[in-house]
């Protein structure tokens, strides 16, 4: 294990709600790794704590135990805008703000970069550039964010996350509410967004087979058991993908 | 980002704000002709004393007063909408208002009366503290929610709360108080001397200021909480700077010309509909230049040009922006879609 190459570690974290004195535990124990340059999806059932632990990594949520190292500086001794300048979101959270247009959602990505007053620098116009021309959305720099598809807006809010140019990129069920075609298209994006610029990616998904085909590396959470991780083949091999998700043995014609 | 010509478009409001500075100046029970207005302002004609006392002492500081604190009402309004990601927010409607009330009417009911040479400090000050009491509960129950529709009827609630202790208090008051307290409610933009724009003027200025500072986070709320504290923005000051920028803002304007209702819910609106953005570096000048001009409106309407008859401000604003903000709803169809 070379600490050197992990963008991200976590160390013997649980991950949960505090109600006052109550704990609700969702995960415990986990000692994760994120390598550079590498995609990892997160599978597991509705309510396992997937986007918990996402929020958790993303530091909108604090550990109830454990720590959350990013390249080998707990997460909680970061500044606000000194993270953010590291790690970047796409969450469920819908974006309604009908006078945006795509141009400036992506443009929001810079927010960690520019001063008081926003103002954009030629290197962070470049960054925007290099975002939408990745993400393939110049045709909808004019639209209207409440004018475009699920499937186009998804595109654009990972183009804002790239434009904020961190090195690691946390993305939450990015392709739900997709159609079977956006959902392979997110996904494909996302794989070659981690080849051409190294940056690392978890993204959490229901896409079992699409992930098994994209992801480096899998983490299958399962209820009341430790995570699982090891890449796709080994995970297949061992049986923990069928043990997990028997529809798909089912499904095979 | 379209910028550059959105600050064109908000250009040609500072001439519009100018002529109807000019023609609220000269309208009135008195009407003094828009040369002679501009000749005492530039001071070269003064034989007419009763004229320039007239605009010195009344209708100057009151067209000041208008202005201000249309562009109070207009901005505060627009931080609250933003920072709730709710249209129908604003200092009215989540009961900043109604904390104002209460703190007057604490100060004017229980018999400190407002005749003291202190009086108007003692009304602005009282009147913040209600409306600065009144938003921190009204933030501390959002933490909490995070749902901005329970946020909107704990502020109706907070409201009917605040009345309630009013009514208990005029119950138990003299005829005089009350009536003092009820000519406050009507709201006035036309009682305040140049002592007190001394307070007035400076005391909006900080608050606008405090809230101009927020414009960035402000941009980045559009997106919601999440992101906006994914891209950096340290949530907790600048829900507070939001706060207590909208409570010197809502808090001076209620204690100084009375719960003046509508402006900061409709101005933010119509902002955005003339400007089709909506980034706060735009938004921010457009809704302080387009609530002087609407307040300036609204007073000239109340002082019913060329009678000696002069209608309660609050009256005007509500019966004329009330209409103006349905056609506006009709118009879009689907406000909270485009809002923001």
């Amino acid at each position: 294990m070379d600490n050197l190459t992990d963008i991200l570690t976590t160390a013997d974290l649980s991950i949960g709600y505090k109600n006052g004195k109550s704990e609700n535990i969702l995960m415990e124990g986990l000692n994760l790794h994120i390598p550079k340059g590498k995609l990892i999806a997160l599978l597991g059932a509705n309510g396992v704590g997937k986007s918990t632990l996402i929020r958790t990594l993303a530091n909108l949520q604090k550990a109830i135990h454990g720590k959350v190292f990013l390249k080998e500086k707990e997460i909680k001794e970061y500044g606000a805008k000194e993270f953010a300048r590291q790690v970047s979101l796409v969450l469920t959270d819908p974006v309604q703000s009908g006078n945006l247009n795509v141009m400036e959602l992506v443009e929001m990505g810079r927010y960690p970069f520019t001063n008081w007053t926003g103002k954009l620098m030629t290197s962070d116009l470049e960054k925007v550039e290099t975002a939408i021309q990745l993400c393939a959305i110049a045709y909808l720099k004019d639209a209207n964010i409440t004018e475009i598809s699920d499937g186009q807006l998804q595109k654009a809010m990972i183009a804002r996350a790239l434009a904020q140019d961190g090195d690691l990129m946390l993305l939450d069920e990015p392709t739900v509410h997709l159609d079977a075609n956006n959902r392979y298209t997110i996904l494909e994006l996302l794989r070659n967004l981690v080849d051409e610029t190294q940056k690392s990616i978890l993204i959490s998904t229901h896409q079992v087979e699409i992930a098994l085909k994209m992801a480096d590396q899998i983490w299958l959470a399962n209820c009341g058991e430790n995570i699982k991780y090891g890449t796709p083949k080994e995970l297949i091999e061992n049986g923990d993908i069928e043990r997990a998700f028997p529809y798909l043995k089912k499904l095979e014609l | 980002m379209k910028k550059n010509s959105s600050y064109k478009a908000i250009a040609l409001l500072i001439p519009l704000l100018l002529a109807l500075m000019i023609l609220s100046i000269s309208l009135g029970s008195v009407t003094i002709s828009f040369m002679d207005v501009l000749k005492i302002l530039t001071g070269t004609e003064t034989q007419n004393t009763a004229h320039y006392n007239i605009l010195y002492s009344y209708r100057l500081p009151k067209t000041l007063t208008s202005i201000f604190a249309g562009a109070a009402l207009g901005f505060a309004g627009l931080q609250m909408q933003t920072l709730f990601r709710n249209p129908l927010a604003g200092p009215f409607v989540l009961g900043i208002s109604s904390g104002a009330s209460l703190g007057v009417a604490l100060l004017v009911l229980l018999g400190v009366g407002v005749n003291g040479a202190l009086a108007y400090w003692g009304m602005a000050i009282s009147s913040t503290i209600g409306s600065l009491a009144v938003l921190l509960m009204v933030v501390l129950v959002s933490i909490r929610l995070k749902d901005s529709m329970s946020l909107l009827l704990v502020g109706l609630m907070f409201g009917a709360f605040t009345s309630a202790i009013v009514s208990v208090m005029q119950y138990f008051s003299t005829a005089e108080d009350i009536q003092n307290f009820l000519f406050w409610t009507f709201g006035a933009t036309g009682n305040l001397s140049w002592a007190e724009l001394q307070i007035f003027i400076p005391t909006i200025i900080i608050g606008i200021s405090l809230g101009y500072w927020q414009a960035k986070p402000l941009n980045a709320l559009l997106m919601g909480e999440n992101y906006a504290q994914s891209m950096g923005l340290r949530i907790k000051n600048v829900r507070l700077f939001l706060v207590i920028s909208t409570s010197i803002l809502a808090g001076i304007v209620t204690a100084f010309c009375g719960p003046i209702a509508f402006l900061g819910l409709a101005v933010p609106h119509i902002s955005r509909i003339l400007f089709k953005t909506s980034n706060h570096f735009v938004l921010i000048p457009a809704t302080l230049l387009l609530g002087a001009c609407l307040l300036i409106i609204c007073d000239i309407i109340a002082q019913v040009p060329f009678s000696d008859l002069i209608l309660p401000i609050n009256a005007v604003t509500s019966l004329f922006g009330a209409p103006v903000v349905i056609w506006l709803i009709l118009r879009r169809k689907n406000i909270s879609k485009n809002f923001g």
